[in-house]
C-alpha cells in the first residue's frame, strides 16, 4: 500500500496536475454556486475541453470539479437557502438559520474544515478499500463481471429513483439506446436507419451534455434568485465552542458518509440525510436542530464529503457509478480509453493511486481557497440567470462539437435536451439512463463472452461460478427487500421505520422554519401575530424571497 | 408543483379520493411505446449467433432488454392507476416550480434561437452562429440592457475563439467566414 500510495504521491503532485487541481476546484467551486448548475452539468460541459489533457490530469481536474461543487453548493445552502446540489438540501436547514443569525462566516467555516476533515480519513480509508476490493475482483471473469453490471444497474436503480421500477424502467432504456449502432460483435447496423452518424452509436458524452446541461438549463428558467446574506472574511473565525461542539457530528458524518459512499449507487445525497438524522436523534444540542445548530452544518457536510470520495470506490474497483455525477466521470474514463473495474489498479496504479491522492490536495486547495475566499465567491451569486444560460448553452454546444467534430452532436444535444427537460419536470431519474447508456456496450461485451464460456448457455456459465451466483442472489435480495419488507410491514401494527421517522422530522423542521419566518414577516409588519394566524399557516418556504427571473428589477 | 397534478382525474380507491396523473400515464405510455418498437424491431437481427449452440447474437440484447422495458412500462402503469406511482428524480429532493405561461413561452423561444442557430452554422459557422445566440437570448428573450448583453456577447466570442479554436485546434466549420477567421 505505501508503494503504492508513493506512486500516486508522485504522480499528483507534478506541476501539471496540481495547476489542473487548482483549476479543477476553483471551476467546481463557481459551478455548484451558479444556478442551473451543478457538478453532473459542470462536468458533462467541461469534459470537452480536457480532451488534449493526460487522462491522469484530466480526470483530476474533473474531480476537482466534483469536489469544488460540493462546497459551492454548500455555500448557496447557506447564504440563499437554495441547495446547489441535492446532497447540500439539509444543510440549508441549519446553515442558512446560523446566516440569518449573523453568523454565515462560521457555517461555512465549519462546512469547509469538516468537508476537509472526512476527505482526509476518507481518502486513507479508501486507500485501504480499494486495494482490498480490487485484489478481490481480480479474478473476476466474464460471468462475474457481468453480475456485477447487473447488480450496479439494479443498486442505481434502487437508490437514485426512490421507485425501483421506474430506476430499473430507465435504465432498461439506457441500455436499449446504448444497442443504437453496429454490433462490435458481426458487424450488423442496429436500428441505425441507414443513417451513417448513428454508425458508431448514439454519443453517450452529447447525450449526457444534451440531459445534464441543456434540460437543466430549461428547467431552471422558471426559478427566481433569492438575495443572499452578506458575509466578510472576520465572521469566519470560529470559537472554541464552535469547535468543540462540531468534533463529534463531524466524526459520525465522516463514519456514515464513508459507508454510505462506497454503497454502489447510494451517494452524499442519502449520507447527508442519515447524517442530519444521527445528529437530531443523538447530538447533545438535538434541540437547537433546525434553529441554527453548528451540528446541523458539520455533520452532513462531513458525510457528504467522506460520500463523495468513498463514491469512487465502486466507480474504480467494479465500474459501477455512486450518483449521477459519478455516472458521467465514468462516462469520462471510457472517453480517454479506460475502462474502470477490478483490473484498472492492476493495469493503471499510476491513474488509480494518482486520482486517489489529488482527492487529498483538492481538498486542501479547497480548504486554503474557501475559507479566506467565501465572501468573494458570494458575490458570484448576484449574478443574473439571464446573462448566465447564454453561456451555458454557448459552452454546451461548442464542447458538444469538440469531442466529436461533427454537426450531429449538436443535434443529439439538442434532442436529449429536450427529453431531459421533460425527465426533470416529471421526476424521472437521468442516473439510471446514463449508466444503461454508458455502460451498455460493455454489458453486451460481457454477455457475448460469458455466453462463450457456457457454450451458448448463459446460465452455465454463470451457474459454475460461486462467485457471480453470490452477485446474483445479493441483487435479488436487493431488489425484493422493499417488497418483502413492505408485506411484512402491513402485517404488523403500525411501526415507524428509521426513514419514515427521520423524514417526519425533517418535515417537523422545516415546518417549524416557515412558521419562524412567517412570524418575523409578520413583526415587521407590526402585525398582531395572534390575528394573522391565517396566514402565517399558508406560509411554507423556509427560504428567502425570490424575485422573479424574467425581472428586470435587480437584485 | 407537479404538472401532473393539474392534470388529472380523480379516483376511488378502497373509499380514498386519489389523483390519477394523466401527464404521467401518458410519460408510462411513451416508456412502453419504446419497448414495443425496439423489441419489435430487434426481430430482424440473430438472437443467437451460429444457431442455438453459438454465441448470442445482435438481437438478444435488444430483444430481452425491450422485453423488459414493456413489463416494466406495464408494471409503472399499473402502479400510477393503483396507488399513484413515486416519482422523485435522482435524489428525491428535487424541486419542482409551477411552469407558468411565461417561462414556458421563454423555453420555446430559446429552443427555436438554438434551432435556428444550428441550421445556420453551414452558412456562418459554428461559433459565429452560435455567439450570435447570446445577444438574441439576453436582448430579445430576456429584454436586458444593450450594452451590458453587447460586451458579454463579444466576450464570449472572444474566449470561444482563443480556448476552442487557438488553444484546442477544434477543426470548427467557419461556413462564410472560412480562411477569415
Amino acid at each position: 500500500m505505501l508503494e503504492n500510495l508513493q506512486i500516486g504521491i508522485e504522480a499528483a503532485l507534478s506541476v501539471q496536475n496540481l495547476v489542473w487541481c487548482l483549476v479543477g476546484v476553483i471551476l467546481g467551486t463557481v459551478i455548484g454556486l451558479l444556478p442551473g448548475l451543478g457538478s453532473a452539468t459542470g462536468i458533462a460541459i467541461l469534459i470537452p475541453l480536457t480532451l488534449t489533457l493526460d487522462p491522469l490530469t484530466a480526470l483530476i481536474m474533473l474531480a476537482g470539479i466534483y469536489h469544488g461543487s460540493e462546497y459551492g453548493a454548500i455555500i448557496t445552502a447557506v447564504l440563499i437557502a437554495t441547495p446547489g446540489e441535492a446532497s447540500s438540501v439539509v444543510a440549508t436547514l441549519d446553515g442558512y438559520q446560523m446566516a440569518r443569525r449573523g453568523r454565515a462566516g462560521q457555517a461555512l467555516a465549519i462546512a469547509a474544515i469538516s468537508a476537509f476533515t472526512a476527505s482526509i480519513v476518507a481518502v486513507m480509508l479508501m486507500l485501504g478499500v480499494a486495494q482490498a476490493l480490487g485484489s478481490l475482483a481480480i479474478g473476476f471473469g466474464p460471468p462475474e463481471i457481468l453480475m456485477i453490471m447487473v447488480f450496479g444497474f439494479a443498486t442505481v436503480s434502487m437508490f437514485s429513483a426512490g421507485n425501483v421500477l421506474l430506476g430499473l424502467a430507465m435504465c432498461t432504456l439506457g441500455v436499449l439506446l446504448g444497442t443504437i449502432g453496429i454490433d462490435m460483435g458481426t458487424g450488423v447496423a442496429r436500428y441505425t436507419f441507414g443513417s451513417v452518424d448513428l454508425f458508431s452509436g448514439l454519443p453517450f458524452v452529447e447525450v449526457m451534455i444534451g440531459l445534464f446541461a441543456v434540460g437543466e438549463l430549461l428547467n431552471q428558467l422558471g426559478r427566481g434568485m433569492p438575495t443572499p446574506i452578506k458575509t466578510n472574511f472576520r465572521d469566519l473565525l470560529l470559537t472554541k465552542d464552535d469547535l468543540k461542539r462540531s468534533a463529534l457530528p463531524s466524526l459520525r458524518g465522516m463514519i456514515i458518509g464513508f459507508v454510505v459512499g462506497v454503497l454502489p449507487g447510494a451517494g452524499s445525497t442519502l449520507a447527508s440525510f442519515l447524517a442530519y438524522g444521527t445528529e437530531k436523534r443523538f447530538s447533545k444540542n438535538r434541540d437547537q436542530m433546525g434553529r441554527g445548530a453548528i451540528e446541523g452544518i458539520a455533520s452532513p457536510s462531513a458525510a457528504t464529503s467522506a460520500a463523495a470520495n468513498g463514491a469512487f470506490v465502486p466507480t474504480l474497483t467494479l465500474g459501477i457509478p455512486g450518483s449521477a455525477t459519478t455516472a458521467v466521470l465514468l462516462g469520462a474514463f471510457l472517453l480517454y480509453g479506460i475502462t474502470p473495474g477490478p483490473l484498472l489498479f492492476d493495469e493503471q496504479p499510476t491513474l488509480v493511486w494518482g486520482l486517489l491522492v489529488s482527492f487529498l490536495v483538492a481538498h486542501l486547495l479547497l480548504l486554503v481557497l474557501n475559507l479566506p475566499l467565501a465572501p468573494v465567491f458570494a458575490q458570484l451569486l448576484r449574478l443574473r440567470y439571464a446573462y448566465l444560460y447564454p453561456i451555458i448553452i454557448f459552452t454546451a454546444f461548442m464542447g458538444a462539437f469538440a469531442v466529436s467534430n461533427n454537426s450531429f452532436s449538436l443535434w443529439i444535444v439538442l434532442i436529449f435536451g429536450i427529453i431531459g427537460f421533460f425527465m426533470k419536470r416529471q421526476g424521472m431519474p437521468m442516473a439510471p439512463l446514463v449508466l444503461g447508456l454508458v455502460l451498455g456496450p460493455l454489458f453486451e461485451k460481457a454477455l457475448v463472452q460469458t455466453s462463450a464460456i457456457g457454450q451458448g448457455s448463459l446460465t452455465g456459465a454463470i451457474g459454475a461460478s460461486p462467485m457471480a451466483i453470490g452477485i446474483l442472489v445479493a441483487t435479488l435480495l436487493l431488489l425484493g427487500t422493499p417488497t418483502i419488507m413492505a408485506q411484512i410491514k402491513k402485517r404488523r401494527p403500525q411501526k415507524l421505520t428509521f426513514a419514515e421517522k427521520l423524514e417526519q422530522e425533517m418535515e417537523q423542521v422545516v415546518a417549524e422554519i416557515a412558521e419562524e419566518d412567517a412570524q418575523e414577516v409578520l413583526v415587521v409588519a407590526g402585525l398582531d401575530t395572534e390575528e394573522s394566524s391565517t396566514d402565517s399557516e399558508r406560509s411554507t418556504s423556509p427560504g428567502p424571497e425570490r424575485t422573479d427571473p424574467g425581472s428586470k428589477e435587480t437584485r | 408543483m407537479s404538472t401532473g397534478q393539474l392534470n388529472s382525474t380523480e379516483k376511488k380507491a378502497g373509499g380514498e379520493k386519489r389523483l390519477i396523473r394523466k401527464d404521467v400515464l401518458i410519460t408510462y405510455g411513451i416508456l412502453l411505446a419504446i419497448g414495443i418498437f425496439f423489441l419489435a424491431y430487434s426481430m430482424n437481427y440473430e438472437f443467437y449467433r451460429g444457431g442455438q449452440e453459438g454465441r448470442v447474437g445482435p438481437g438478444y440484447l435488444p430483444r430481452f432488454s425491450g422485453a423488459l422495458l414493456v413489463l416494466l412500462s406495464i408494471g409503472l402503469l399499473f402502479q400510477e392507476v393503483r396507488k399513484g406511482s413515486n416519482l422523485g428524480g435522482d435524489s428525491g429532493v428535487d424541486e419542482k416550480e409551477e411552469l407558468n405561461s411565461q417561462t414556458a413561452r421563454k423555453i420555446v423561444y430559446i429552443m427555436a434561437v438554438i434551432t435556428a442557430a444550428l441550421l445556420l452554422t453551414p452558412f456562418l459557422g459554428l461559433l459565429v452562429s452560435l455567439v450570435l445566440t447570446v445577444p438574441v437570448l439576453t436582448i430579445f428573450v430576456e429584454k436586458m440592457k444593450l450594452l451590458p448583453s453587447l460586451l458579454l456577447t463579444l466576450g464570449v466570442g472572444v474566449v470561444g475563439y482563443i480556448l476552442f479554436v487557438q488553444l484546442l485546434s477544434i477543426p470548427m466549420p467557419m461556413g462564410i467566414f472560412e480562411g477569415v477567421l
